[in-house]
């Protein structure tokens, strides 16, 4: 068994494996042909991917085509950004994106793709409002009275958020600079642990969303108070909690699920996901998934969409350019 | 009460929730089994099946899973030195040298019973105790999980090997390792030198299939062609004997030593099994009567890493189930399944739905001896892997090393950084380093780091919030306790 | 392995030095000031700074041990003969391996690397080579697309 014997078993795996990409590439082909991938740039089990597999979960109904459900979580969801830069504006790679890669990210570090201009934006499925939370047991009640006690002792109420530069951080970034009160901020890994402290007790506030931790529950128990709501309009789980608006802080955040798509892919492919999308969110299994989460769908499509991401991005760039952030 | 609980179990015994419970711990093991493939990647992605089945149906699928892939990440690590998930990289450390010396059978046997042991023991505290050792649990705040990091960092004492200082150095590495990615509390890059795939930090899967596996694979390549490509020297063994009685009598107590370990420190959200597994290892070793067999093949040593990674699994439903706060990754996703089928999670989940949770409840522990039996039955067809020919052994094992560290992130970056640890690894192993302590202190740095900088800010700079808070005053006096009884402990050890 | 750990507490003191006063200036970069007032302890490079100082007295330690106590081991049994050479050549074919993943995809990369890693092993019967080289990494592709959906690397050269 010489080099000759060996070089043919590279020829043969060769040509076999060829055999098996499947070479059929003819060219009049209707949108999808092939299962539709969707990036989700952060990790298993998040409250994010769970919504992408339910909308996974119904898609093949209204696209003709399977979706599948691609994490990249690395580098903080840099590396899924630029797989979906350099991938085939076909259509058939997609992105549900979040805000921080897109409306946060790129004011902060160096990330290599332009947020507002190097994506199409299609479709958004659902938002969830962001809102402060902290124990019923304080001392102080409703936000006016927080901030009263927060300016009588500078520095000494504590927030915990989900992380340096994370949405939560910005709103307390935005409260600060509009109230003039002085709150300690620490960073936790993730809503979640920074959820956890404020339940023992460890931080004072902390950021909540309606539908994680039982929020609802606790709130309805009494042992959780909501400062404020993030949102344009009070929302219909929390009639009673102020917006932020409200309260003086003119700060609106959601943690959005859009999908986005590489630039340049065909307005027809477009045109096909926003109205195959339009129908899945009336799909009665999907707004049934999303209930069990304590969620609803909340679409907005096209010119819209667009802007909603641009109004943020510019509204997030003024907070992080009032404290001195700048790229490096 | 009574009448619930009847109820609950009648639902429960049903051959079709039975089956879905073995159907998930089948899964569960093969995902396990699958360097890469994570336990929790893998419930995150069976959870839609879930969602389309009745609780008591689709619930009891997704613990199967959960369970399975804590003992199924112990056999590729006792095979061929490759962790199937991150906490079996304590089982490698004894798991492996037992199957080079022709006892893979015997070792996956162990690692069986004391996973199902260690499940078993703390799905027994999530029955019994769920709602005070939650509450107990949120008591801990972040000075009290720096405590808990401390001392789970003098384990590295135990594990550091003949050379102290060689030792000490490998735990360094892990600390820098550990540094890399955004510093927590500033937002900082360390480390990063302009590349991606380091900016979340270095990932363990990664780090863990390369400084294991694809380090072992280098070493063995060392070898004569002759000895590759023939039959392996053990393998007339065909993956050797079952597991004596007496072996598994001496490891009793380490297996109910790490349970409690495990169940304590996995019901402590955000610790996950990684660590329980590690503090598991290091206090077995340190009370064992012959600590000197640790790291060369010690049954023991496999025993107290499966006890305590196993036992994280009933107990980090503890506060995922009582207050809706998921104790880690898994749980996090078991949690979704749980609202998704309108278990709402919390204090009051089981007053509202009794009857489904004690069905669910009994198909956890059916759980158990249905993983005992299916593991029984698996682990000769496993063994036989030893009795592969390593020319055609080691290339497979290349290949799920890429593909493994592929599809943890869907990042060809990741394998890159895998190869590069690999490569680390066969040089820290031929210079006589331990691995163990390198992989100790990259596990706890990050969260250790980040406790203390927040238990700082908390006080204002302060550092007396260490010793007054009781439940880190108790673990800082812990960890000088076994420091102490090391230094002390040593000189015996090496004379004996 | 006495002259091992020399070289090694040596080149382990030159790392600690170099990081010390070059790899960790330059390479902890804040995107944002921090506050001036801010204790040390809680700067992005103190626990850095910290291990690589500890690292540096221990890789002293580690050199005055060596020196001091001939430690000699036997490192491996028989079946090993220094072969570098080919440790070296499968690492950077495995390195090769993952850069044509990026661009050939695991269908073409996988079986070529697979069958020259088999050969350069020293087996050379078909009926162990082609299999192996083959069906099993057909096998993964298929299982992990039917079972988890996942996508193995497809190539941008095909993507494109």
């Amino acid at each position: 068994m010489g080099k000759f014997k060996f070089l043919l078993v590279v020829v043969l795996a060769l040509s076999l494996t060829t055999l098996f990409m499947g070479l059929g590439d003819s060219h009049a082909r209707k949108f999808p042909w092939k299962p539709i991938k969707v990036i989700v740039p952060l990790g298993a089990g998040g409250s994010h991917d769970l919504n992408t597999r339910a909308v996974a979960s119904v898609a093949y109904d209204y696209l003709g085509q399977p979706m599948i459900v691609q994490l990249m979580p690395g580098g903080g969801g840099k590396i899924a950004m630029h797989a979906l830069k350099r991938a085939k504006n076909d259509g058939h790679t997609l992105l549900m994106s979040s805000a921080s890669h897109l409306t946060i990210g790129p004011h902060v570090r160096k990330m290599g793709y332009d947020p507002l201009n190097d994506f199409e934006f299609v479709f958004m499925f659902t938002k969830a409002d962001y809102m402060m939370a902290a124990m019923a047991s304080q001392p102080w009640k409703g936000f006016k009275q927080f901030i009263a006690a927060a300016k009588k002792n500078p520095g000494k109420i504590s927030y915990g958020s989900s992380g340096i530069y994370g949405t939560g951080h910005l709103m307390l970034l935005k409260i600060m600079a509009d109230t003039g009160a002085k709150i300690k901020h620490i960073p936790f890994k993730g809503g979640g642990p920074a959820y956890r402290a404020g339940l023992g007790g460890h931080i004072d506030t902390f950021g909540a969303l309606p539908a994680t931790g039982g929020t609802l529950g606790r709130y309805r128990r009494g042992q959780v108070q909501i400062l404020g709501v993030c949102s344009k309009k009070r929302i219909k789980m929390f009639p009673k909690v102020p917006t932020m608006i409200e309260n003086g802080v003119d700060f609106v955040l959601a943690s959005k699920r859009s999908i986005i798509a590489p630039k340049g892919t065909p307005k027809e492919t477009i045109d096909f996901l926003v109205s195959a999308f339009k129908k899945l969110v009336k799909n009665k299994t999907y707004i049934k998934l999303l209930k069990k989460m304590g969620e609803k769908p909340s679409p907005l499509w096209g010119p819209a969409l667009k802007q909603d991401f641009a109004d943020e991005h510019a509204a997030f760039g003024k907070i992080l350019a009032s404290i001195g952030v700048k790229k490096k | 009460m009574i009448d619930q609980i009847l109820e609950g179990v009648l639902l429960a015994l049903t051959f079709k929730a039975i089956a879905m419970v073995a159907i998930g711990v089948f899964a569960g093991i093969t995902v396990g089994a699958i360097p890469g493939l994570t336990g929790v990647m893998a419930t995150a992605i069976l959870v839609p099946f879930s969602f389309f089945m009745a609780p008591e149906l689709g619930i009891p699928f997704l613990l199967g899973v959960h369970k399975g892939a804590l003992f199924g990440g112990s056999i590729p690590a006792i095979l061929v030195n490759t962790p199937g998930t991150p906490p079996a990289a304590a089982t490698c450390l004894d798991g492996y040298p037992l199957a080079q010396k022709g006892e893979a059978k015997s070792a996956i046997q162990m690692a069986l019973y004391s996973s199902t042991l260690g499940d078993t023991f703390s799905d027994i505290a999530l029955i019994v105790a769920a709602i005070p050792i939650a509450a107990l649990a949120l008591k801990f705040g972040p000075a009290d999980l720096f405590g808990l990091m401390v001392m789970g960092l003098t384990v590295i004492s135990s594990v550091t090997g003949a050379s102290v200082p060689k030792g000490i150095i490998s735990a360094l590495l892990g600390l820098l390792i550990g540094a890399v990615g955004f510093d927590a509390v500033t937002g900082s890059e360390r480390f990063t030198f302009g590349y991606d795939t380091l900016q979340g930090g270095i990932g363990l899967v990664p780090l863990l299939i390369g400084i294991f596996a694809i380090s072992e694979v280098l070493i063995q390549v060392e070898k004569k062609l002759t000895v590759l490509a023939q039959k392996p020297a053990i393998a007339h063994l065909k993956g050797g004997r079952s597991l004596k009685m007496k072996e598994f009598k001496e490891s009793r107590r380490t297996i109910f030593r790490s349970s409690i370990i495990g169940t304590i420190v996995g019901a402590i959200p955000g610790t996950g099994s990684s660590i329980a597994t590690f503090i598991g290892y290091g206090a077995a070793q340190r009370a064992s009567k012959k600590p000197e067999e640790f790291g060369k093949g010690s049954y023991e040593g496999v025993a107290a890493a499966e006890a305590a990674n196993s036992a994280v699994a009933g107990a980090d439903l503890i506060p995922t189930l009582t207050l809706g706060i998921p104790g880690g990754g898994t749980a996090a996703i078991l949690m979704g399944a749980f609202i998704a089928q309108g278990l709402r999670p919390g204090p009051s989940l089981f007053e509202e739905n009794a009857v489904t949770m004690y069905a669910i409840f009994t198909l956890l522990l059916i759980g158990n001896p249905i993983m005992l039996v299916q593991g029984w039955l698996l682990t000769g067809l496993f063994a036989a892997v030893v009795t592969i020919r390593q020319a055609i052994l080691i290339p497979c094992i290349l290949l799920f090393c890429v593909v493994g560290g592929y599809i943890y992130h869907n990042h060809l970056g990741d394998v890159e950084l895998a190869l590069l640890a690999g490569l680390f690894g066969y040089m820290f192993r031929k210079l006589k380093f331990p691995l163990a302590p390198l992989v100790i202190a990259y596990i706890i740095t990050p969260m250790a780091e980040r406790s203390f900088k927040q238990a700082l800010l908390l006080s204002g700079g302060d550092y007396t919030v260490f010793f007054t808070r009781p439940i880190s005053l108790f673990f800082i006096i812990l960890a000088a306790v076994i420091l102490g009884l090391s230094i002390w402990r040593k000189p015996k050890v090496a004379a004996e | 392995m006495r002259k091992g750990s020399i070289i090694i507490s040596i080149v382990l003191l030159g790392f600690s030095f170099f990081s010390y006063f070059y790899i960790i200036p330059t390479q902890i970069i804040s995107s944002i000031p921090i506050e001036e007032n801010t204790p040390a302890v809680l700067h992005p490079d103190f626990f850095p700074r910290l291990t690589v100082f500890i690292l540096a007295i221990a890789s002293v330690s580690l050199l005055i041990a060596s020196i001091k106590f001939k430690t000699d081991e036997k490192t491996y049994g028989d079946d090993y003969k220094s072969a570098i050479s080919r440790v070296v050549f499968v690492f950077f074919l495995s390195y090769l391996y993952v850069i044509s993943l990026r661009y050939f995809g695991y269908s073409i990369s996988t079986p070529v690397f697979m069958a020259i890693i088999i050969v350069l092993l020293g087996l050379r019967d078909w009926r162990y080579v082609i299999p192996t080289s083959l069906l099993f990494p057909l096998f993964l592709n298929y299982f992990f697309w039917y079972s988890f959906k996942v996508i193995l690397p497809e190539g941008e050269l095909f993507l494109k």
